[in-house]
Order: C-alpha cells, then structure tokens, then sequence
C-alpha cells in the first residue's frame, strides 16, 4: 500500500471527502448560473437599446441623433454597472476556486507526506485532519448564541456576527484551516435547524424552501409539506383560524393528490380542536364518557395521559400561554402507547406534539446536506465508533490491580509512569463510549520482544525489564542488587536467573 | 502514487483562462469593459459630430459619412461584444459540466452515513464534549489570542466550553509556546531541565537569534560564554553539526541562504520538544486520545469498505457479534497499549475469563484450549507446537504485561 502507518492511500482520502469539493463546485456553478442570467438579461437589454439607438440615427434628425447620444450614454451607463456586477461574480468565483485550491493542496501535502516516507509530516497532517473534523463537529453542534447576546456585542450584521463566535470557526481559524471547509454551508444549516429546534420558527426554512424549490422537487421531498402541515398545526394552536384556513387553501390544498390522508387529518384537527375549546362543554360530544373526570392529566407513573378533548385542550392550549413566556420545549413527553388506547386522540395528539419540530428539523438537515453531498451524520462520530472498535481489546476498560509497596515513592514512579494506562480506549472519556462498542478483530498476538516469564507467572519484555532496573536503582528508588528485576505489579524482586524464556505464538 | 490528485488538479487548473491565469469569468469582465471603453470613444465621436452639425460646418457629405462610421462601429462591437461574451460563458459552463462529471465518477465511490454501523448514544456528546476540551487545549492553547493564565483559563471556557480542571492543565504550555512563537525564549529556559537536550537547543536558537539580528560581537559572546556545561560531555554532536557551523558562518560574517527557513525549523524544534517534556512532566498524553482514536479510525476504513464490498459479492456474514468482522493492521505506535495473545488453538483473544496458561515447554495456550485438550484435566495431552507431553497440573496460568 505504499504508506507509513498503513494509512490509506491520497486516493482513499480523496473520495473520502468528497464534499470537500463536491461543495464549492456546486457553489461554482451556482455562480456560473447567476453569471448565466445576468449576461441572459443584460445582452437581451442591449440589443434592445441598440436597435431604439439605431432607429434614431437612421432619422439623420439632429434631434433625433441628439437623443441617440443620451440613449448611448445610457447605454455606457447599462455596461458599466453590467460590468461591476460581473466583478461581483468573478470574485466570488475567485474565492471558491481558491478553496478548491488549497484543498487540493493539502491533500498534496499528504502525498507529498507519503513519498518522501516522513513520519512527523504526515502525523502533522493526521493532526490538521482530525482539527478539521473536530471544527466541523463544533460547527454542526454549537448552539445558537440568543440575539440579546450578540447585537449587545457585535450590534453588526448577524452572518459576520456568528463568524466571530462559533466555536468550530474560531477553532478552524486559529488552526489555519479554515479554507478546508465550507462552514458557511454547515452554519447556514445549523441556524436554520436550531430556529426550528429551539424557537419553533419556520419562517428561515420556508425561505430556504422558497430558494431551492427545484431540488426538493427532484428528490420528490416531502418537507415543504411537512412544514406547512407545522405552520397550519401552529395557527390551530394559537386560535388563529382564519390563518389556518387561508394556510390550507394556499399551501396545503396542492398536496391533496399525494398526501390526501394527511390533508384529511389536518381538517379534521381543526374540528376537533374547536370542538375541544371549553365553552362547549364535553358532554355535547357523545363519544366523551361522563365519567371520566377530566382532572389530572397524568397518570400515577407520571405518564401524560390525555382522557378527554378537555384534557387535551388544557394540555396544549392552557400550556401554550405559558410557554411562549421562557419554556419553548414541552418538558414532559408522553407515552405515545398511552395515547393509543385514547380511543382517536393520538393522531391529533400526535399532529400537535413539540416533536415534530425535531423531526422536521431532522427531515431539512437531510435534504440540506444531500443537496450538497455532506454525510447526514457528523463525520466525527463515525470516525470514533471505527477507532474506538480498532482500538478496543479485551484488556481495554479493566482497572488493572495494583498491589503497593512499603516504598511510597517507588508505588508513585511506577503507577504514574511504568504501568500508567495511556491506552485511548481506557481513558475516562472514552471508556464510557467503548463499553458499548465492538472489539477489535484480531487473527495474530501483538505481543514484545523477548518475553520471558518470572516465577510469580508475569510475563515481561526481559530488555526492558532489565532497564527499569537500572533506572529504580539510579533514581534510588529501590535498592536492588546485581541481576536483580523488581516485579512492578507485585513488587516483588527475582533474580535474572530466575528468567524463563517464554514462546508465545 | 496518488492517480486522482493529478487529475483532479489538473481538471480545476482548466477552470482559470490560460492567458491571464484569472477563472473563465474574467474573459466576460475584460471584454466587457473593452466594449464599455470603444462605446465612450464612438460617443465622443457622436457627440463632435453632432456639435458639428449644429455648427453649421456644412460638408453635409464628409460629416454623415463619419456618422454612418460611427453607427457601423457601434454595432460592430455590440455584435462583437454579445457573441464573444456567450461564447466566453458558454466555455466556461462546459468547463464546470466537466468537472460535475469528474467529481461524480472519480471522487464518489462510498455514501459514508452507511459506514457508521454502531452508533455512538446520543448520551456519548457529553463524553465526546469532555474530549474536544482536552483536544482543543492540548493542541490550540498555543493559538489563541490571550496569553495571562487567568485569560486563558477564560478564553478556553467561554469559547470552547472548557472545564477549568482541564483548562488549567495547559495554560502554562500555552504561555511558553506563544511565547516560543513570539521569538522569546526566556519563559522555556526558566521552565527547563539543566543538561537537557532542550536546554542546548534553546541556546541554539537563542544564538541564531542573536545572529540574525545582525549583532556579531554579542552573537560570539553569548556563543561562547552561554554554552551549557553539559555540551561538551553529552552533546558533542550536536555541538559540531549546529554550533561549528554557526561559529563559521559568523567568522565569515555571512549568514547561510536559507538562514530564516533554518531559524523558523530551530524554532519549531524547541516547540515541540518543549511540549514533549512538558507532556512527560505532567502525566499529560503527548497525542490526545481523540487524536489516536481518529487516526485508528481513518487506519480501518479502507478494512471496513473493503470488507463491505466483499459481503456484497459473496452474501457472507459475518456471526461473531462484538467483534469488528476484520483485522485491522495498526502501525506499532497504536498497538501498544495492551498486550494481545492470540490462542494458537482457538484463535480468540484471551480475555478475563479465558486467560492464559503456560505448559511446561513453554507454550501458551488459553484456559479453554487447556480444558479441551486435557478433557477437563483427565489425561495428558501433546502439546500443539512441540512433542512434549503436558497435564492440566503441570501449566500455569500467565499475565502479559507491557511496559
């Protein structure tokens, strides 16, 4: 395979990350195309001009021609700013090109890594590559600073704004690596999930639907439905019937051929959510058994059950007022079995519940990143759940134990630094994440050389066993004679006459 | 050898025009701004034609023959203009078509979310979180733009959300490195051992320093006087292929070529040595385990997909559960941490449970493979990998220990 640490090949990396220039390339073309309108407009434009122009000069008027030279320096007019828009694409053009530049670059450098066999260059860029994998992380996952926050700070533009914070782009760019990844694209996506996620706001995806219309269509997506199914369910929570209705007739009535059990769902929520509304009372409604108190609405193991339409008005409803104060996420989520057994309730119920502003969220992060051809998942994560399993052998997240000497500064030498753990797997962030990881499939022993074994049946490297030795007697740390090993687990001492030279396979 | 990268690069070279080395793009601007150009001359032109006429200069011949010039001129390099621009453009839209299909056939061999088998809980974040931390410090506190401790321990939480029980495990190595970068050693001289290497190469930088400044006389003197004792005794190697050369190059008052390159190498030697000693010193992991995981991580996907692709053609599957279904080849560096004894017998990793055991040739086979061959320690058996004879009471159960 031709590679140092039987890393794969600068081919492997290549398609590996992929969007590293699949992503420009489809912000290029997008350049390309706004550059395709523009001429599209403009040449259209001109020759028009042109030809008024022309029509006035074939007058041989004076007048005539006198208008032709205004309509000529309109016509300069028209280029000039023609041209300065243009300038605007080029250099946008210029920008990503010298992203894909540097990003072919730096996998140049891991070539270069490779051929020149140098150990230090290529963990250098092992390095930068997991930077790059921890910045994109961050960039995904950061939480959204609230606004107060950041006009207080900045009081600027909020793109730029969230460039000086976002942890992953802070990160990136004290690393010099920020040209390797496309963080606007990741930060776009962010903020439109969390607007979702954490302040039930729908207004960012709907324009971002409105701009990619074509795409969704393509992929035969189901999100601009959803959404709008949210913004109607929303109306109907807030009371605002008329919205609703006026929502159903204008974004979800396109539906009804593909979606037309969820259109009937929808109308009828409205139904049922005006037939929950307190002033009429429930007994009008003769599927609602009288005797049902409509009193607690959880049940004794705490599980939200909803018994009656009142029930589930004053679940969603009364809840709603004191929501928007500071809570915007339901705390208490309930037993979608329970539901169930609620004779019809829970396809209502379920139509209304905070989680499908989740599930919405999960649906646009999917389309967004297909569209660019970013991995759904974070990259990072994968990456772990491989090491960790790579790593991880049956020895792994066992405590090791120790039995102590009467020597204290000979127990703090060896535990500190002979027999410290350094092992990753075992360390105590990710022993918790290993424990439920696969092991490491292994067909050879991956032992040391010279394994001899000491009466009390540890089997050591007889080398450096021997130099561990010398140094406890140099840093006089325990008095050891000639040809004499101390036993680090058990501290006993043997002699190196009592050495057998083992032959594991 | 990389086949792709070439290509690729090349394929992206094509995307600049070759005269002027600026994207497609700026063909369209140039020639835009050339037309905008002959349009003010050929109005200037109009415009004295017309303040001619108005004159009254009356060569009614000569005077519509130029204007018949100047509207022949116009619309020659409207006409121009408008077909070299398309052209332009359309050039520049086949060049990206080529790489959208460049991209799709080289570049997209793997959906990477099918790669990510065992997911990682969603409970994990925390954990992974409490990694970046120790990642982030360990390898950017050198970075950042704050440099007292307590700003530093600061910049870390508010930033990145670090703790300050790990924040504050780094914030010295994060002075001396900035420090370090800044060009001022005396921080890392305070910090290290006499008679260490990283002693000699603080004074081997702090004298090329010197030298660089331009200052001769002190440059000898801080040569001569500053050099640590234990130089010549443990060093002397390093004494004739760093200090000899300098000496003969400030004899010569000439600095070699590529004296800053060789500067800014020496610095980042005394970087990195700093930062392994401070590591050692401080039980810190020279590599972050986040690090050492990823790298393992990249080391066995090509194992993985490989494997992928194999149980695709031949519907095999793989039984045992926790066990990845390939062996992964690790470079040393990642395989030492624990010792690994394959059973010879069973081929399965010895485990708590399955230790194991010693016979009397030496031999090691797990407790399992013991059992089976002894049946349950009845009678005696040969041992697989010699003509000794062993019984269950003469093996020994054993420990691999690394150190």
């Amino acid at each position: 395979m031709g590679s140092l640490f039987n890393e794969p090949s600068t081919d492997f990396h290549l398609k590996l990350n992929e969007q590293l220039f699949q992503i420009p390339h489809e912000l290029l073309r997008e350049n390309v195309r706004l550059v395709q309108k523009l001429i599209d407009k403009e040449t259209q434009g001109l020759n028009e001009d042109f030809q008024e122009m022309n029509a006035l000069l074939a007058e041989n008027e004076l007048d005539q021609d006198k208008v032709a030279l205004t309509k000529l320096g309109e016509i300069i007019k028209r280029v000039d700013s023609f041209e300065k828009k243009l300038n605007k694409r080029l250099n946008e053009d210029l920008q990503l090109l010298n992203r894909i530049r540097t990003r072919v670059s730096f996998f140049q450098d891991l070539e270069d890594a490779k051929t020149l066999g140098d150990h230090s260059k290529l963990t250098q860029w092992y390095q930068d590559y997991t930077n790059l994998l921890i910045g994109d992380y961050l960039i995904r996952n950061s939480k959204i600073r609230g606004k107060e926050l950041s006009e207080g700070k900045y009081g600027g533009d909020e793109d730029d704004d969230e460039r000086n914070w976002n942890p992953g782009v802070m990160f990136l760019r004290q690393q010099h690596l920020e040209q390797l990844i496309d963080y606007d694209i990741l930060l776009a996506a962010n903020r439109i999930s969390k607007s979702l996620t954490e302040e039930h706001d729908l207004s960012p995806l709907i324009e971002w639907i409105g701009e990619n219309k074509n795409f969704l269509k393509r992929n035969c997506s189901i999100l601009e439905f959803e959404v709008r199914l949210q913004e109607y369910v929303e109306f109907l929570k807030n009371g605002q019937y008329k919205n609703a209705i006026e929502c159903f007739q204008c974004f979800l009535l396109q539906f009804m051929e593909t979606n037309f059990a969820d259109l009937k769902l929808a109308s009828g929520l409205l139904v049922f959510i005006k037939s929950c509304e307190p002033p009429s009372p429930p007994s009008t409604d003769g599927i609602i058994d009288p005797q049902i108190i409509a009193g607690d609405e959880f049940a004794k193991d705490g599980n939200l059950v909803l018994k009656s339409k009142a029930d589930v008005h004053r679940h969603f409803f009364h809840r709603k007022a004191f929501k928007s104060a500071d809570t915007p996420t339901m705390s208490n989520a309930f037993k979608f079995n329970n539901l169930t057994k609620n004779m019809d309730f829970a396809r209502y119920t379920d139509l209304l519940d905070a989680k499908r502003w989740t599930a919405i969220s999960e649906l646009f992060l999917k389309e967004y990143y297909s569209m660019y051809g970013i991995s759904h998942l974070d990259p990072l994560l994968m990456y772990l759940s491989l090491g960790i399993s790579t790593l991880k052998t049956k020895e792994c997240l066992h405590e090791r134990e120790f039995s102590s000497s009467d020597f204290h500064k000979l127990d703090g030498f060896i535990h500190q630094g002979v027999l410290r753990n350094t092992c990753p797997v075992c360390s105590s962030e990710f022993a918790p994440i290993a424990k439920d990881l696969p092991y490491a499939h292994h067909t050879q022993s991956k032992l040391f050389e010279n394994p001899i074994m000491l009466p009390n049946g540890n089997i050591y490297d007889m080398k450096k066993l021997k130099t561990l030795a010398a140094t406890l007697l140099r840093e006089n740390l325990y008095p050891l004679k000639d040809n004499e090993v101390l036993d680090p687990i058990d501290k006993q001492v043997f002699s190196e006459t009592d050495f057998v030279t083992m032959y594991p396979t | 050898m990389s086949v792709i990268l070439p290509s690729l690069s090349q394929e992206i070279e094509r995307l600049y025009d070759e005269e002027n080395g600026q994207p497609l793009v700026s063909k369209c601007v140039e020639e835009t701004h050339e037309f905008k150009t002959q349009l003010k001359k050929l109005k200037a032109h109009l415009n004295k034609h017309i303040q001619e006429v108005e004159k009254g200069d009356d060569e009614k011949k000569g005077n519509k023959r130029r204007k018949d010039l100047v509207v022949e001129k116009l619309n020659k390099a409207h006409r121009q203009w408008d077909h070299s621009i398309k052209k332009n453009y359309k050039h520049a839209s086949q060049q990206h078509s080529k790489i959208s299909k460049f991209l799709q056939n080289k570049l997209h061999e793997f959906d990477l979310d099918e790669v990510y088998v065992n997911k990682l809980h969603p409970e994990s974040r925390t954990n992974i979180d409490k990694a970046i931390s120790f990642h982030i410090s360990r390898y950017n506190v050198g970075s950042l733009p704050v440099n007292g401790r307590q700003e530093i321990i600061d910049y870390l939480g508010q930033v990145y959300g670090v703790t300050q029980d790990i924040s504050e495990r780094f914030v010295q190595l994060g002075q001396i490195v900035q420090d370090l970068k800044n060009g001022d050693t005396r921080s890392c001289i305070e910090w290290c051992h006499d008679d260490s290497l990283l002693q000699f190469e603080l004074y081997t930088l702090n004298a090329m320093q010197l030298f660089q400044n331009g200052d001769v006389l002190n440059t000898y003197k801080y040569l001569t006087e500053n050099i640590p004792n234990s130089a010549f005794k443990y060093r002397q190697h390093q004494v004739i292929t760093q200090v000899s050369p300098l000496l003969t190059q400030l004899l010569l008052g000439k600095r070699a070529d590529d004296f800053d390159n060789k500067l800014q190498l020496q610095q980042e030697k005394c970087i990195s040595l700093f930062t392994k000693d401070y590591c050692a010193q401080n039980n810190l992991p020279f590599d972050s385990a986040l690090f050492l995981i990823i790298l393992s991580g990249v080391i066995s996907f090509q194992f993985f997909t490989k494997y992928k692709s194999i149980r695709a053609s031949a519907h095999v599957d793989w039984t045992t559960e926790d066990e990845l279904p390939f062996d992964v080849k690790l470079p040393e560096f990642l395989t030492r941490f624990h010792p690994i004894f394959i059973c010879p017998v069973l081929k399965e990793e010895t485990t708590l449970e399955n230790p194991p055991y010693s016979l009397p040739c030496h031999h090691i086979l797990s407790k399992k493979s013991l059992e089976r061959l002894s049946k349950n320690g009845t009678s005696t058996f040969k041992c697989p990998y010699c003509p000794v004879n062993a019984s269950k009471a003469k093996t020994k159960k054993v420990n691999f220990v690394m150190l």
